[in-house]
């Protein structure tokens, strides 16, 4: 691997929460380190460990004092991070392919964005539905992902006034990030689409059913009549 | 359904099913949830005989009114309220018998922010990724992922008679009040601020209207970013009881509702203290006293302690 990465900065969140730092920086490869590191801990650690959330670039061990030695769990971090580098989590994980609709009925903002961009919509599909993108980690809301690759040609500011309600699955753009809704929620991206499919459920095991942090994502390009077709069996497998 | 115990007849404000939390999901952006006032809602399970993971009731400002449909064992805990059984006035803190036919009226909170109520056996809701926590916000958990509603039926789960207390004494009750003292620990990030954030340490800070089960908004005097220091950072995996601190200086004490945070992190309130958040109120005082990591330990290894002589207490045959 071609990046340098130091020892993490470790430090205490009051008495149940060790944060892991590995630098300030927005990087493929130091957020698969990240999880990497974190992977590893989770597989020597268990007892006393209540939970291990990853972000782009830092982990968040929450723990039982009561059960875990801050001293010995710092140890184990730093020997989790020393062992080579070359492991499989540097290998290509999956592509997730999301079906999204561009159409005008699911995508209020794509002609705005064009027109800001100097585009047509078609090249706002075309560029939008043909870039791989990371997902860098998972947060925000439940099964939100935050996405990095969004093409130069497609940066948008937000809306001046966010809106109340966006429909599940809703697909937009804010500056540089792109990202989908999996809830009903307020928000100020630029809506250009919208994916039939429910990208949480709480019934599923896991509850995001076809991404986790560390996989590529692709959208492709669906028909208003495809898209029906695909809700309707979303609403039938229930 | 044959467990159907209460009947909501009036819900109060929002009113919600929690326990102590829903841990092992955050990487996939599904927060904590669980009690506010975690000592409350073990105390409250205690008292009916519950383990301390059982599911609760937390009402929010305004008490609920109940029909009781089965025999049961219900306790009550948190913010102090009038509590009225039939004709009889309960004390809060406290733990009685009910039988069907029953109407339990708990009043508008005097003092607190959040009422939490045991019933023997436990809410008997679906356990949701290990949990029966309600997360509104991503409609799940609790009954239909939802706050309770005039009509709906509350099912609880199997409960033996018993035999122990029916009133936690005054020591184990924790005070409230408009001033709130609450112990954190410097960081994760302190040296993003002037003085290494010794100006959240200074002046006392009023508890904002924007104070829900997500965080609390406090105002007062303005915290200094380091000069060198960017006012907001790459998002990171948050704890409740973290303190953030956005460009305009207010800080925000995060609580169990939100997976992650993109500014810097001043300070972080110790675990124990966690519960004290839970009941204050718009208009109420903070002040923060730094503490060191082991101290914070110490404090946690207390209240386990803590928990267990109360637990002895209440258990004692009467």
């Amino acid at each position: 691997m071609s990046l340098k990465i130091n020892n993490p900065r470790i430090s205490h969140c009051a008495d149940w929460g060790l944060l892991v730092e590995f630098g300030e920086r927005i990087n493929p490869e130091l957020n698969a380190w990240t999880r990497l590191v974190a992977d590893r801990l989770r597989q020597c650690l268990t007892d006393g460990i209540l939970e291990v959330v990853t972000a782009y670039s830092s982990f968040l061990v929450i723990y039982d004092p009561a059960l875990l030695d801050t001293e010995a769990l710092r140890k184990t971090v730093f020997a989790c991070c020393s062992e080579k580098k070359e492991d499989k989590a540097f290998q290509l994980s999956s592509t997730a392919e999301i079906p999204v609709c561009y159409e005008a009925q699911y995508a209020p903002d794509i002609e705005d964005v064009a027109r800001f961009n100097n585009l047509t919509v078609e090249e706002v599909i075309d560029i939008h539905s043909g870039t791989e993108y990371l997902i860098y980690m998972l947060g925000f809301a439940p099964g939100f992902p935050y996405l990095g690759g969004l093409d130069q040609r497609l940066h948008t500011p937000r809306l001046d006034t966010p809106r109340k309600l966006l429909p599940a699955g809703a697909v937009g753009i804010a500056g540089s990030q792109t990202g989908i809704y999996p809830l009903a929620s307020p928000g100020g991206w630029r809506i250009i689409g919208r994916t039939p499919l429910q990208l949480f459920d709480a019934g599923k095991n896991p509850p995001v059913p076809y991404y986790a942090p560390g996989d590529k994502l692709k959208f492709k390009r669906i028909s208003c009549r495809e898209f029906q077709q695909m809700a309707g069996e979303q609403n039938h497998g229930k | 359904m044959a467990n159907d115990t209460f009947l909501v007849i009036d819900p109060g404000a929002f009113t919600t099913i929690q326990d102590l939390g829903r841990f092992g999901y955050q990487t996939l952006g599904v927060p904590i949830s669980g009690a506010m006032d975690t000592y409350s809602a073990r105390a409250a399970n205690m008292l009916a005989g519950n383990r301390p993971t059982s599911a609760v009731l937390e009402m929010t400002i305004q008490g609920c009114t109940l029909a009781v449909m089965r025999n049961a064992r219900v306790a009550l805990t948190g913010a102090r309220a009038e509590i009225r059984h039939n004709s009889i006035q309960r004390p809060s803190w406290s733990a009685f018998e009910v039988e069907p036919g029953d109407l339990l009226r708990i009043s508008q909170v005097s003092l607190g922010c959040r009422i939490y109520m045991a019933v023997g056996g436990g809410f008997e809701v679906p356990l949701i990724m290990g949990s029966r926590s309600t997360c509104t916000q991503a409609a799940l958990g609790g009954l239909k992922g939802r706050a309770l509603q005039k009509g709906d039926f509350l099912p609880a789960g199997h409960a033996e008679k018993f035999p122990g207390q029916n009133a936690v004494r005054g020591e184990f009750i924790p005070e409230m009040g408009q001033d709130t003292k609450l112990h954190c620990v410097p960081g994760p990030q302190e040296h993003m601020f002037q003085d290494k954030g010794r100006d959240l340490f200074t002046y006392p800070f009023t508890v904002s209207q924007r104070a829900d089960r997500r965080g609390i908004r406090l105002e007062g005097p303005q915290i200094q970013h380091s000069h060198q220091s960017p006012g907001a950072i790459v998002s990171e995996p948050i704890l409740p009881g973290n303190i953030q601190v956005p460009a305009d200086g207010q800080p925000i004490i995060l609580l169990r509702e939100q997976t992650t945070g993109g500014y810097p992190k001043i300070a972080t309130v110790v675990s124990t203290d966690l519960s004290k958040l839970g009941q204050v109120i718009p208009g109420d005082s903070i002040t923060f006293v730094s503490v060191t990591a082991q101290h914070a330990r110490d404090m946690n290894l207390e209240e386990q302690e803590r928990f267990k002589s109360l637990q002895n207490m209440l258990w004692q045959e009467t």
